[in-house]
């Protein structure tokens, strides 16, 4: 008899129960059993016999329970019941879990699932509180599970559990013209000139694959219902290579379904090629990252090329995405007392004790096919030698809890939670890499997040890097051509801001985004911390993920202009007149509408900076647009072009125009028509 | 938009423009071309004339109201009268004649009402010419006296008539203009309207 839960208060539902239910108990096959009170104290425990074995089996992750079919165990007794095998169901350490969902009703946590984890399948019981039953609701059989993961917030279960890999262990050639990444593709992470070597390297290399690998069954828990959903199953570990020197004994790998617990496994040679070749249970995690979640292999490409397998389980779509990324410090064998697994920001966190560096790897970026964007690994030294007495989260006493803390075990064992500071992790990035997306998605305050991206900026403004800024410019842009939400805010919000301007009264505090785009008043223009601490222009929190049009004005185009006039730095305002110029470009290009205040920058800048033609030319193109677009519109044409009377802030943006205009004519410079 | 208080640069803005950059005229013309068009598409003509007036463009002002039937709200003949006369400030007495005459012939059409005659009181200076003192808010009350005037709604409004624009007040075009424009002859001769 296993105790598996104490329920608070059940004093009061001990005196509901009737007497003569007292002390009885059910097994685990029982489609229908009642729920039972015990104990003397005021709490109620409500015990599941689920076995009549006298000796309890015990397993460890890295050890396999030792059952074959046949062996005279008997856990669960004669009795045959669903998802239970006689002398092979045992409970896998940890395997009993509850978890709480939402009533038919909608009331929250009302119902409560206990879901019991076996060696052969996965049976979950509905415990009905009104009627005081516990139903099983689900079997779910799965091969012999080695282990299995669960993640509680989003009530994701993976059962892992090895099988054969004896077809895709023949030894494949490498420039044989056999591709060995038809089903996977591993050539993600792999550097090209190391990928340019291999496909120039004329000699046959020999690549093997562990005998075993380990397949793993998704089983989803519904939020609300008592209803599971089910992936299709995925297998991991079958990318680890073989390195040269385990190749001569690589028949001797015999890790198989017919071969777990044999005599083999008294082998010790052999048991340290399995470990170091086949994927074990320590080296799985199970992780929510983006509101998904992501099954982690760590040394997925082997002990020679070490690596980390992200498979994002994608229950929407009811498949799975697989990516492998090289990690150098996952090569050889894995301590798992010195690696740990973690979760900090929607960020993976791998913790490598030994090389006292904290690895950090977002997975939208590896996922991401953009080429443009940053989709490395950030590294973060920290040597614990730099600690002035305060905790490190290197020390060998502090112990590492998923998802994000650490325990001291020394003296009365306090525990501490680890947040991110992205100042310190941006020293790790590379100034030209595209990191923008990756700060945009970190949770932490937007004034921190829009103060880093100004900072990013204004390295590369500082440099001159024009090249590197548009390609910058033309992935803000496509991740901003898809946030219907900012294209509307950027559009509305002028129109807004201009409603609120004539409400609220002109005054130097208060003033619009295009008045600051004219660059009349250089005062009204705001500095960077106004910026960001004050703006008025807030995008709505639906699309904090991407830069919008008045944020990239006011982040960082005025604020650079700003400073090229105060420095009297007309080297540095053509530069920014060409970032403008490039930024309204890439607008145009992808259909989406520059908003007024960009157009009055650009038209601003281009003025300032006296490029007559450029001007004209800009105006006339816009001209010529609208006539197009005039026609089209009366013979009925269909057309994505826009008309300047379709933007609700022209009238202001034209009045613009003339208070620019009139500078010129002020000082006589305009001949009067 | 407040047209009459167009904002100043910034002195680091002039530094700027001094020193090289800025626009050439033409430019500058393709500029308010490109921003009238945008007013008129987005049916702010009002706006638009009024832009244009205040930076002297009287004839494209001029060209937009008469395309319209009926007057702009909020433009009054006066306006289009001022930027005239800011306009002929920089221009010879030749010219001014010529283009005060359009204006007199769009204003007809634009505003009719405007040249009707009505009798106003209107304080003027007892003294003669002489001693008449040339700023009005300098005349002390004993100065001045109120005397019924008719002359044009659109002179009772816009004040004195600038005769030195054309060659001074005895000049033919000066006479004929006034006439045109329903200026009463003694009280422009002699008076300040207050």
């Amino acid at each position: 008899m296993i105790r598996i839960a104490t329920v608070e208060k059940g004093e009061d539902l001990r005196k509901k129960l009737p007497p003569r239910r007292r002390r009885q108990t059910f097994a685990a096959g029982e489609r229908s059993s009642s729920l039972l009170s015990e104990g003397d104290d005021n709490d109620v425990h409500f015990n599941i016999d689920l076995s009549y074995d006298a000796f309890p089996v015990t397993s460890k992750p890295e050890k396999l329970p030792n059952f074959r079919e046949g062996s005279q165990r008997s856990i669960f007794g004669p009795k045959l019941e669903e998802g239970i095998k006689p002398g092979t169901t045992s409970i896998i350490g940890g395997g009993v879990l509850w978890s709480a969902r939402s009533s038919e009703n909608g009331d929250d946590n009302a119902e409560l699932d206990l879901i019991v984890v076996t060696t052969t399948s996965v049976i979950v019981y509905n415990m009905n509180m009104t009627k005081k039953k516990l139903i099983k609701a689900h079997v779910l059989p799965h091969p012999l599970a080695a282990s299995f993961w669960f993640e509680a917030s989003a009530k994701t279960l993976v059962i892992g559990s090895y099988k054969s890999n004896l077809r895709q262990t023949s030894t494949v050639e490498e420039g044989s013209g056999l591709d060995v990444s038809i089903t996977i593709d591993r050539n993600f992470s792999i550097d090209d000139n190391e990928e340019h070597n291999r496909q120039g390297d004329s000699s046959i290399k020999s690549v093997s694959f562990p005998t075993a690998v380990m397949s793993m069954k998704t089983i989803f828990f519904s939020k609300n219902s008592s209803v599971v959903q089910t992936l299709p199953t995925f297998v991991a570990g079958t990318l680890r290579e073989i390195s040269t020197d385990d190749e001569d004994d690589r028949h001797t790998l015999q890790l198989s379904l017919e071969s777990f617990g044999s005599s083999k496994t008294d082998n010790k040679p052999n048991k340290e090629k399995e470990s170091n070749t086949v994927v074990l249970p320590t080296e799985i995690f199970l992780v929510r990252l983006y509101d998904d979640v992501y099954c982690i292999e760590l040394g997925s490409l082997g002990t020679d090329k070490g690596g980390i397998g992200l498979t994002k389980l994608d229950k929407e779509a009811n498949c799975i995405h697989v990516r492998h990324q090289k990690l150098d410090a996952l090569k050889g064998n894995i301590n798992e007392d010195s690696i740990s697994v973690g979760v900090m920001n929607n960020l993976l966190c791998i913790f490598s004790k030994n090389e006292e560096t904290t690895y950090y790897i977002d997975v939208a970026a590896s996922f991401c096919d953009d080429t443009r964007v940053m989709r490395d690994m950030i590294s973060l030294y920290e040597p614990t030698s730099n600690t002035s007495g305060n905790p490190h989260i290197h020390d060998d006493n502090l112990s590492f809890l998923a998802p994000h803390y650490f325990l001291d075990t020394n003296g009365q064992g306090l525990l501490f939670e680890v947040s991110l500071s992205l100042p310190q992790l941006l020293k790790g990035i590379p100034t030209t890499a595209m990191c923008i997306p990756f700060l945009l998605r970190r949770s932490n305050s937007k004034a921190t997040i829009r103060s880093l991206i100004m900072e990013r900026f204004s390295q590369l403004i500082g440099l001159n890097d024009m090249s590197t800024l548009r390609t910058w410019l033309t992935v803000i842009i496509d991740e901003y051509a898809e946030c219907e939400i900012a294209t509307k805010f950027d559009v509305e919000g002028e129109a807004h801001m201009e409603e609120m301007m004539k409400m609220a009264g002109k005054s130097s505090q208060n003033v619009s985004l295009l008045t600051k785009c004219s660059l009349l008043q250089l005062d009204n223009i705001s500095n960077a911390e106004e910026i960001v601490f004050g703006s008025m222009l807030v995008p709505p929190e639906a699309c904090s993920h991407v830069l919008t049009q008045a944020e990239v004005i006011q982040m960082i185009l005025l604020p650079h202009v700003k400073s090229a006039i105060q420095m009297g730095d007309s080297k540095k305002l053509k530069f920014m007149s060409s970032f403008a110029v490039s930024y309204f470009v890439e607008l145009e290009r992808r259909f989406l509408a520059p908003c007024t205040a960009l157009q009055c920058l650009v038209i601003a800048l281009l003025w300032l900076t006296g490029q007559n033609n450029e001007l004209c030319a800009f105006l006339s193109a816009q001209q010529t647009q609208w006539t197009i677009t005039r026609r089209r519109r009366q013979l009925e044409l269909p057309t994505s072009n826009r008309m300047h009377f379709d933007d609700p802030g022209a009238v202001s943006f034209a009045e613009t125009l003339f208070q620019i205009a009139t500078d010129c004519h002020d000082k006589g410079e305009i001949p009067v028509s | 938009m407040s047209v009459s208080t167009y904002p100043r640069y910034h002195s680091h803005l002039l530094f700027l423009y001094t020193s090289s950059a800025m626009c050439s005229p033409s430019t500058a013309r393709q500029l308010i071309s490109h921003a009238t068009v945008i007013l008129l598409g987005c049916g702010a003509t009002t706006s638009a004339v009024k832009c244009l007036l205040s930076i002297g463009r009287l004839n494209e002002a001029i060209k937009i109201c008469s395309t319209k039937k009926n007057k702009s709200d909020g433009v009054e003949a006066k306006d289009f009268f001022l930027a005239a006369v800011s306009n002929a400030k920089q221009s010879s007495s030749d010219t001014n004649c010529q283009s005060f005459y359009l204006l007199y012939y769009f204003l007809q059409s634009y505003d009719p009402s405007i040249f009707e005659l009505e009798s106003r009181k209107v304080r003027v200076s007892r003294r003669g010419s002489k001693n008449r003192r040339t700023n009005s808010f300098m005349a002390t009350a004993e100065d001045l006296d109120t005397i019924m005037i008719e002359q044009s709604v659109f002179a009772h409004e816009c004040g004195p008539f600038p005769n030195e624009l054309f060659g001074g007040k005895e000049s033919h075009c000066a006479k004929k203009l006034r006439q045109m424009f329903g200026y009463g002859v003694s009280v422009t001769q002699r008076a300040s309207v207050m």
